[in-house]
C-alpha cells in the first residue's frame, strides 16, 4: 500500500503546483474570459454578457429572499451598469462608470445570506444559458471579492 | 461488512433521509453556499473523513446558527469503525461538536487476545475561525484559518490498563483552507493543511501517550501534519484525498504499532441538507493486524 500513498502524495504535490500556476484567470488577450464567453454567442462578448445579465435579473426579481432590494431600483440603469462591470472584469473593452461597490450599497445592510442568494441566482442563470462550468467558476471567482464591499455596508466582521 | 452492520447502516440511511425531508420544510440556517460546510470527520469537526477543515460546521452565515448530524461506517479487514455525532455552528465563527466512536474489533487479533471487542471513545470539539475567508477572497493569498481543541475520553478502562495508557487527552490543531476558483481544468478546488499536537494512539481508541515508554517522547505531545485536497467536478460532486500523519508511541514495548492514514473520497451534496460520502480508506496497522483498508460511507444532515 506504500505505492498508493506515494501516488496520493504525488497527486497532492501536483495539485499544489497546478494551483500556483492557475490561480489568476486569464483576463486579457485572445484567451480572455470575455472572448471565451463571446465564443458562446457568435464571437460577441458583449452580447453573451447581456444575455447572462438579463437572465440573472430575471432570477433576482423572482427571488423573494432579495427582490425587495430592487423594488425601487432604476432597472435599465442597473442592467447597463452590470453589463459594463462584468464586461470589464472579464477583460472586455468596456469601462464601468458607476460608483464603487461600497458606496452604491451603503445603507442597504446586505447580509451574507442575501449576497449568497444573489450568487446562487447568478450561477443558476449561467447554467440555464449554457455557460460551461469553467467560465462560470472563473466569473464567480472574479466577483467573489466584492462580497467584502457589498455586505454589511462594507464593514468587515471583527 | 457484517449483515448486522449493513442493516443498521440501512436504517440509519432511512432515518437520515426522512430527517432531511423534515428540515427541508422547517426553517433552516443555510445562508452559505452548498458544499462550503464540508462533511464531518471522524472526531466530529467539519472536514472530510479523517482531516478537519477550517470551515465552521453547517451552512449558517454570519447571522445564523446552523448544525449537522452525521453517521459514518468504515468496514476494514478486521475492524469496523462506526461513528455518530452532531455539531453546531455559531455565526460562521464557532463550532461545537460531539462524536461517539465505536471501534469494533471482534475479528482482530488484539480483540481476541485482550478480549476487547468494542472500544468506545467520545470526542468533544471546539473550533474557532480566526482569519481569512476560504471562498470569497481569491484576490488574497491568505487562507481561512481556524484553531481547534478536541477533548477525547476513552470509555474502555480495562483496555487502557492493559495498554498502559491514559484514558483521556486533548488534541490542539490549526487548520488552513482555501478555495481556488476555476483553478484546475476550470474546476474549483480546495487545499487544506492541518498541524496537530496530540498524544492520542489511533485517535484515542488506544488511549493517550504511553506510561511504560522506554523513550520519554512516546508519552509526550507529538506534532503531526494532515492535508486534504479536492476538486469540485460539478457544483454538487466533489472528489479528493486526505492524508493524516500519526504518532507511533510504541505501545506494549513496540508490539502495537500505528501507521499514517489516508483516504480517497467522493462526496455528493444533492441539496443543502444532505451530504453523502464514500471513500477508500487505508489505515495501515491497527493493533496487531496490518493492512487495514476498506470502504467508508458517511451520511450527514445539515439544518
Amino acid at each position: 500500500m506504500n505505492r498508493f500513498r506515494q501516488i496520493a502524495i504525488a497527486a497532492l504535490a501536483a495539485l499544489t503546483l497546478g494551483m500556483v500556476a492557475c490561480t489568476k484567470p486569464v483576463t486579457t488577450g485572445d484567451d480572455s474570459l470575455y472572448n471565451r464567453l463571446g465564443a458562446l454567442a457568435g464571437g460577441d462578448g458583449k452580447a453573451a454578457i447581456t444575455v447572462a445579465v438579463d437572465k440573472f435579473l430575471e432570477k433576482v426579481v423572482a427571488d423573494d429572499r432579495i427582490n425587495f432590494f430592487f423594488a425601487n431600483a432604476n432597472v435599465p440603469r442597473l442592467r447597463a451598469m452590470l453589463i459594463d462591470q462584468v464586461c470589464e472584469v472579464s477583460g472586455g473593452p468596456c469601462k464601468y462608470t458607476g460608483g464603487d461597490m461600497v458606496t452604491v450599497h451603503k445603507g442597504m445592510n446586505i447580509t451574507e445570506s442575501q449576497f449568497i442568494a444573489l450568487v446562487e441566482d447568478l450561477r443558476q442563470a449561467l447554467v440555464e444559458i449554457g455557460v460551461p462550468i469553467h467560465e462560470m467558476n472563473e466569473l464567480v471567482g472574479l466577483l467573489a471579492p466584492l462580497k467584502r464591499q457589498i455586505t454589511y455596508n462594507g464593514v468587515e466582521a471583527g | 461488512m457484517r449483515p448486522g452492520a449493513k442493516k443498521s447502516l440501512l436504517s440509519a440511511l432511512a432515518f437520515t433521509a426522512s430527517l432531511g425531508g423534515m428540515v427541508d420544510t422547517a426553517s433552516a440556517a443555510t445562508g452559505r453556499l452548498i458544499v462550503t460546510g464540508g462533511a464531518t470527520q471522524v472526531e466530529g469537526s467539519a472536514g472530510g473523513g479523517i482531516v478537519p477543515l477550517a470551515f465552521i460546521t453547517g451552512l449558517g452565515s454570519r447571522d445564523e446558527i446552523g448544525g449537522v448530524a452525521f453517521l459514518s461506517n468504515d468496514s476494514l479487514d478486521d475492524h469496523d469503525i462506526r461513528v455518530g455525532g452532531f455539531g453546531i455552528g455559531l455565526y460562521d465563527r464557532v463550532e461545537l461538536t460531539f462524536s461517539h466512536i465505536n471501534v469494533i474489533a471482534d475479528d482482530s487479533l488484539a480483540g481476541q487476545v485482550l478480549g476487547n471487542t468494542n472500544v468506545e471513545t467520545q470526542v468533544f470539539g471546539v473550533k474557532v475561525k480566526v482569519a481569512g475567508d476560504a471562498m470569497y477572497a481569491p484576490d488574497e493569498w491568505l487562507p481561512q484559518i481556524a484553531v481547534g481543541v478536541q477533548y477525547k475520553h476513552n470509555l474502555d478502562e480495562k483496555l487502557m490498563d492493559q495498554l498502559g495508557v491514559d484514558d483521556d487527552g486533548w488534541d490542539f490543531y490549526v487548520a488552513a483552507t482555501k478555495v481556488y476558483h476555476g483553478a484546475l481544468f476550470g474546476r474549483n478546488i480546495f487545499l487544506n493543511g492541518v498541524l496537530r499536537a496530540t498524544k492520542a494512539n489511533q485517535i484515542g481508541a488506544f488511549g493517550f501517550g504511553n506510561n511504560n515508554a522506554s523513550d520519554d517522547d512516546d508519552d509526550e505531545y507529538k506534532l503531526v501534519v494532515e492535508a486534504s485536497a479536492g476538486v469540485l467536478l460539478t457544483r454538487k460532486f466533489l472528489v479528493g484525498a486526505e492524508y493524516r500523519q500519526k504518532p507511533d508511541n510504541e505501545l506494549l514495548g513496540g508490539a502495537v504499532n500505528e501507521d499514517d492514514w489516508w483516504t480517497a473520497f467522493a462526496a455528493w451534496f444533492p441539496n443543502k441538507h444532505v451530504a453523502l460520502v464514500a471513500a477508500y480508506t487505508n489505515f495501515g496497522t491497527i493493533g496487531l493486524n496490518d493492512d487495514q483498508d476498506g470502504l467508508y460511507t458517511s451520511i450527514q444532515v445539515t439544518f
